[in-house]
């Protein structure tokens, strides 16, 4: 076993009560693999135990084929693995450059972190022009642009997407899909955890179906759509 | 001309005040605890200098950065191994931090009780002479207390915005896992912080030793005046401290002036008082909107 990203036998609990049940999936190379399931399905759970904000786990995570389980979250980012949290992770009191600079804090050369912030800037030309505003004076969707730029200001190798689409208007939703699509076409292998089974299906190759803890299916997006399982829980029949 | 110079008395003092607030503030805003061993740190500080200035005969200049970097040291090492314990085993550990720095702050004013007895302590000034500019007076002592102070305030306030230490700090202050997922090592920041926090208060410890004499709980003095510039400023915000040292500085040297100084501490906590109850979360977040409004406009 020498994958890109894998993931085996994780069990995840708070106190006594146990929520994730032996996951176990693999990510290649640039893929997009998106994680689906509803509220309560362990999808946020999931994400904090693989980068280690959540500590109660056992199982084994291997990145790059090394165990990654036991490194305190904060060595992530320099070993290429970004995480950008369900609450966004960024700072609200921070004027929007400050968030990416902090963003880039691992980049060491000066040189390099003002590229990066410059090539954010030419993704996400709407972060330019808000550079001066503090973030928690930005719209939703702007936040969103935000911790997408903060996540991917270092280029990282694999970066993990805890429900983006969250409390964003449909049009946004589908800007901000077509915003993953184009990080990933930057060289980023993307996870995306998501409720929005239809937008996310759309946008990623691969997806696992998170129930109760469980992986309970998983396959090519294509067959997933027309799965009838899926069809009936997750894209109203 | 009284009111002049009673302005510039207060400003004076107000300096000393916002260094005290500054300090305290820092650690409030980067790890959400009230320090109340603060004022020991004060305390060790003044005793500190006592020794070095007075029974080791050192310079001022030599007694002010020898006593900042032992209390630095200090402070890392009351974090490290008395704060980083309880975080570890504990998510919410706020309170029972706090209730640490509660328990420090007896055993260190007995322990010292015990090495160094209960008598006041003190010298009689580091400087003496003063600056006579016709409309006020201004000794040389209280010229050289506002000179470092401001030279510490700017200090902080560049190391805060302007080094890699500072933006750090500031994303621990705002939002922890997003520190941690941008590679900040939370631990190095609270230990620097600490040490940091001590090493500021560390300066009016030495300084005000020949206004406030040393003693093993001289300690409450200046943890009040934390307090009321603190929450006088915005808990957390390093701007709101600085003014509120300043505001509280004024308050109580024109309230001791012209109502008695008897109510010198009365008054400017009535007024501190006041101004929380128009601005509850204090003055800094407002100064904050202001700052953002000619941002934008």
């Amino acid at each position: 076993m020498n994958s890109f990203f894998c993931v085996s036998e994780l069990n995840a609990s708070y106190g006594d009560l146990q929520v994730l049940w032996g996951i176990r999936f693999e990510v290649s190379p640039s893929e997009i693999v998106a994680i689906l399931g509803g509220n309560g399905a362990g999808k946020t759970t999931l994400l904090r135990s693989i980068v280690g904000l959540h500590r109660q786990r056992s199982g084994q995570i291997q990145f790059e084929g090394e165990d990654i389980s036991l490194l305190p979250p904060h060595l992530l980012i320099y070993r290429g693995l970004a995480h950008v949290p369900d609450e966004r992770g960024i700072f609200p009191d921070l004027t929007v450059e400050k968030n990416l600079i902090i963003g880039g804090y691992s980049i060491r050369n000066s040189q390099k972190a003002a590229s990066a912030l410059a090539w954010i800037y030419q993704i996400f030309p709407i972060l330019r022009e808000r550079k001066k505003f503090l973030a928690r004076s930005l719209s939703g969707g702007e936040q969103q642009m935000l911790a997408l730029g903060k996540g991917m200001i270092t280029r990282p190798k694999l970066l993990f997407l805890d429900e983006p689409s969250s409390g964003l208007s449909p049009l946004m939703v589908q800007r901000l899909m077509g915003y993953i699509v184009k990080i990933h076409g930057e060289g980023t292998t993307v996870v995306l955890v998501e409720q929005n089974v239809r937008h996310a299906l759309q946008t990623a190759h691969r997806a696992h179906v998170l129930e109760n803890g469980r992986i309970v299916l998983e396959g090519q997006s294509m067959d997933l759509m027309n799965d009838p399982r899926v069809k009936k829980a997750y894209l109203g029949g | 001309m009284i009111l002049l110079q009673q302005i510039l008395n207060g400003i004076v003092i107000g300096a000393m005040y916002s260094v005290i607030g500054v300090g305290f503030t820092l650690i409030f805003g980067i790890m959400r605890i009230l320090n109340f061993a603060y004022g020991e740190f004060y305390m060790l500080a003044s005793y500190a200098a006592f020794v070095a200035y007075s029974e080791l005969h050192l310079p001022l200049g030599v007694v002010l950065i020898l006593t900042m970097a032992v209390l630095f040291a200090i402070g890392v090492v009351t974090e490290e191994s008395l704060v980083k314990p309880v975080r570890e085993r504990t998510v919410d550990w706020s309170v029972p931090v706090i209730m640490v720095t509660l328990g420090l702050q007896i055993v260190i004013q007995n322990v010292v009780l015990l090495i160094a007895g209960g008598t006041y302590k003190g010298v009689a000034s580091y400087l003496s002479g003063s600056l006579d500019l016709g409309w006020v007076v201004i000794s040389y002592e209280r010229l050289l207390i506002l000179g470092v102070s401001v030279l510490l305030l700017v200090a902080t306030w560049l190391l805060i915005q302007k080094t890699k230490l500072g933006l750090a700090m500031l994303a621990v202050s705002q939002n922890r896992e997003g520190a941690v997922l941008s590679g900040i090592n939370l631990q190095r920041v609270y230990a620097i912080s600490f040490g940091l926090s001590a090493a500021l208060v560390a300066v009016p410890g030495v300084m005000l030793m020949p206004l406030l004499y040393v003693y093993p709980t001289v300690g409450h003095v200046p943890i009040m005046k934390a307090f009321a510039v603190t929450l006088l400023g915005g808990m957390g915000s390093v701007e709101g401290a600085i003014l509120g040292g300043f505001i509280l500085g004024i308050a109580e040297t024109l309230s001791s002036a012209y109502i008695s100084a008897l109510m010198k501490e009365g008054v400017a906590f009535a007024f501190m008082i006041l101004i929380l109850i128009f601005y509850p979360s204090g003055i800094g977040p407002y100064f904050q909107q202001v700052r953002q409004k000619v941002i934008r406009s």
